[in-house]
């Protein structure tokens, strides 16, 4: 506005000096910048924008050509971001004689001034005065003058858009256009900067799939020169496997997408390949593709290491898996072997020695009876003890099945069995005991073990007493067994639960010492704990915990 | 002796449990006709009348098989798997007799149809006992097809 009011003053003053636009354009000394990636051109023209609307005594205006006036889509949206507040229409392609129709005709109704109030200068006026020096290193710049009165110029400068192809005029005074011309080559340089410097290659293909411009990374990665690589297909680079899947994605990016990622094989100088992770992003006004690509090939590699790595372990862990189905088959057997052919020379013993006392017992003596009711004895001890020896091993590998127990009921109906077994004379005495979680058999098998164990070492005691009871402690319940027997040294307490350990001798008390060991085995399965304390010449109490169900 | 009357065949490899089997037979009087034979191949052949039994009757079927598991040659659950698979022996009772219930072929017994699986006890009395009462089953209680 204190532009146009300048403009009314000046009126007829100075000149104004027209270049055509052949001259604006080739001579703008940024060719890169034109190939610069759409998105971070607009971002640059965007920051630059705020950056001058600030300013009273500078107007943005977009330049039309006669024949894009009207398709407005570029207007709309130079509008709509607040890069203009008014326009002119021109044609590059007047005949300088014309140029009052085709520039300051649409100049003067944009400014709001007469036409002859806008003055035609040459290049090389502007390049001579002395009030403008920074026109003479800048004389190839789109330079229009204005005549805006009291000395002073408005200066028109004109900056390419090469994604709408439409150039955006720029108009000022000579020192303001001069500090945006400076802030454009800021801004320029930061841009190279990023696109110089970046460590992902990066590149402009045009609609026909050419790539136009690349990165100094990409040319480093690729092995090849910029004039090598430019100009070529960009799916030329591209693996064979891989071309159908790159240009089936990339017809998703043409036909709409706004942006993808593909990741593919891509030929360097030497013939090989490197693995490389696309982002492409379609400008659909133009048709180029604005491709970022990553260099994934140590990503890639170590992938495949670990594939290969995996695939091992894979194999190793299937050759150990039949290693151990074969080292428990092999065991089954021997399990097998030793409850079959241990079992059937001891039955053959028993049996025969059965036949001896049945048919010949009137031809032995009372020693010869002795004899032969020891060999009976001894060889049903030894099947005994193969049997437990058996169920201990079979214990290893069964699953355990739980459910609630009533405790008490379990142990009562154990009673019958222990006085039939023992023959004893001990007072048993049962707590209430709350219900367990656990496999009833087993647990059955635990009890009838500690409570036999219980008559059997307190049988030498007067008044035997028995009792059991249990406690919750936290999230077990301790079922607990405890008699006024011979008890045991708490120094050996570690070897109670051990196969085939005992504590005290065979004449004093029978067993084989496998009881305790199944009992511990059993309630390990279940994950609880079993323990025992005692004194000496006073009882033992042994103790057992089972988790809570939860 | 092979167009005598057969009522129990006993198919085991050791003459020391067959002994003690045909002891507990007859001690509980079942002295029926046993025939003992020592494994798989010749009792397929006796039951077929192939081989040695030839001259054999095939209508004169046991009456009662016991048949041990662990056997050379043949094993009895091979044994089983013939009998059961053909007509003309699927009714014969068969009772399986090992010295071990690790034995892993129990489940496979009864699929095969097995009439009976007794494992032979660890208490000699109790062998007696069980081979005993398995007899009187099998020969006086159990009404076998007509």
């Amino acid at each position: 506005m204190k532009m146009r009011n300048n403009l009314n003053n000046l009126l007829g003053l100075l000149g104004l000096l027209l270049i055509t636009a052949k001259l604006i354009f080739s001579s703008w000394n940024i060719i890169e910048f034109t190939f610069l990636p759409a998105t971070l051109f607009l971002v640059l023209l965007g920051s630059l924008m705020v950056f001058e609307t600030n300013k009273i005594d500078v107007q943005l205006y977009l330049k039309l050509t006669g024949q894009d006036l009207f398709k407005g889509s570029q207007k709309e949206y130079a509008h709509r971001n607040g890069f203009i507040d008014r326009e002119w229409i021109t044609d590059h392609s007047f005949p300088t004689e014309e140029w009052v129709s085709g520039w300051q005709k649409p100049h003067a109704a944009a400014f709001s001034v007469d036409q002859d109030q806008i003055i035609h200068q040459t290049e090389k006026d502007i390049a001579g005065r002395s009030d403008e020096p920074a026109y003479a290193e800048h004389a190839n710049y789109p330079t229009f003058h204005h005549n805006s009165g009291q000395g002073t110029s408005i200066r028109t400068m004109e900056i390419p858009i090469p994604i709408s192809e439409i150039p955006m005029a720029v108009t000022g005074s000579p020192i303001r256009i001069n500090s945006i011309q400076n802030l454009w080559d800021e801004k320029l340089q930061e841009f190279n900067y990023f696109f110089n410097h970046s460590r992902d290659l990066a590149c402009l293909v045009d609609p026909n799939g050419t790539l136009e411009l690349i990165n100094p990374v990409f040319e480093k990665t690729i092995g090849l020169f910029k004039y090598e690589i430019i100009g070529q297909q960009f799916i030329s680079f591209v693996h064979p496997d891989d071309i159908e899947m790159s240009l089936k994605e990339i017809e998703n990016l043409v036909s709409g997408a706004q942006s993808l990622n593909i990741i593919n094989r891509y030929r360097k100088k030497d013939g090989t390949y490197i693995w490389l992770d696309w982002n492409l992003s379609g400008e659909p006004k133009t048709g180029k593709i604005v491709a970022i690509a990553r260099d994934i090939s140590d990503l890639k590699k170590a992938e495949f290491e670990i594939n290969q790595l995996h695939e091992k372990l894979e194999q190793k862990v299937m050759e150990r898996t039949s290693q151990l189905e074969a080292a428990v088959q092999e065991l089954e057997t021997f399990t097998y072997s030793v409850s079959h052919d241990l079992r059937t020379p001891l039955r053959a013993i028993g049996s025969y020695a059965q036949m001896l006392e049945e048919d010949y017992l009137q031809a032995l003596d009372e020693e010869g009876k002795r004899v032969l009711l020891t060999i009976r004895k001894s060889a049903e001890k030894m099947g005994t003890l193969i049997d437990d020896l058996l169920s201990f091993s079979r214990l290893g590998k069964q699953a355990i099945q739980k459910s609630p127990v009533d405790m008490n009921s379990c142990v009562l109906d154990l009673l019958d069995l222990l006085q039939h077994v023992y023959k004893h004379k001990a007072e048993i005495i049962i707590h209430t005991m709350p219900d367990a979680f656990c496999d009833r058999s087993l647990i059955r098998q635990v009890i009838l073990n500690l409570l036999g164990n219980a008559i059997k070492y307190s049988s030498k005691n007067d008044h035997p007493v028995i009792e059991l009871f249990a406690t919750r402690k936290e999230q077990d319940i301790v079922f607990c067994i405890k008699d006024n027997g011979i008890g045991f040294d708490m120094k050996y307490a570690h070897k109670l639960f051990g196969v085939f350990q005992r504590l005290h001798g065979e004449k004093e008390f029978e067993g084989n010492g496998v009881g305790l060991a199944i009992s511990e085995r059993i309630i390990n399965l279940h994950g609880g704990r079993i323990w025992a304390e005692s004194i000496p010449g006073e009882g033992a109490t042994f103790y057992f915990s089972l988790p809570v169900a939860v | 002796m092979h167009n005598t009357e057969v009522e129990i065949l006993l198919v085991e490899d050791s003459d020391l449990d067959a002994e003690i089997t045909i002891r507990a037979l007859r001690k509980n009087k079942i002295s029926n006709h046993i025939v003992h034979l020592s494994d798989g191949v010749k009792a397929l052949d006796f039951l077929f009348c192939n081989g040695e039994y030839s001259n054999r009757d095939i209508t004169q079927k046991p009456r009662l098989i016991l048949l041990d598991l662990k056997m050379p040659k043949i094993d009895g659950t091979e044994v089983l798997a013939v009998l059961k698979s053909h007509v003309e022996t699927q009714s014969i009772p068969v009772v399986v007799l090992t010295s071990s219930k690790e034995h892993p072929d129990v489940n496979k017994c009864y699929n095969l149809g097995v009439n009976s699986y007794i494992v032979k006890p660890v208490g000699f009395q109790n062998f007696m006992e069980a081979i005993a009462t398995s007899g009187i089953y099998w020969m006086l209680i159990n009404q076998p097809v007509e």
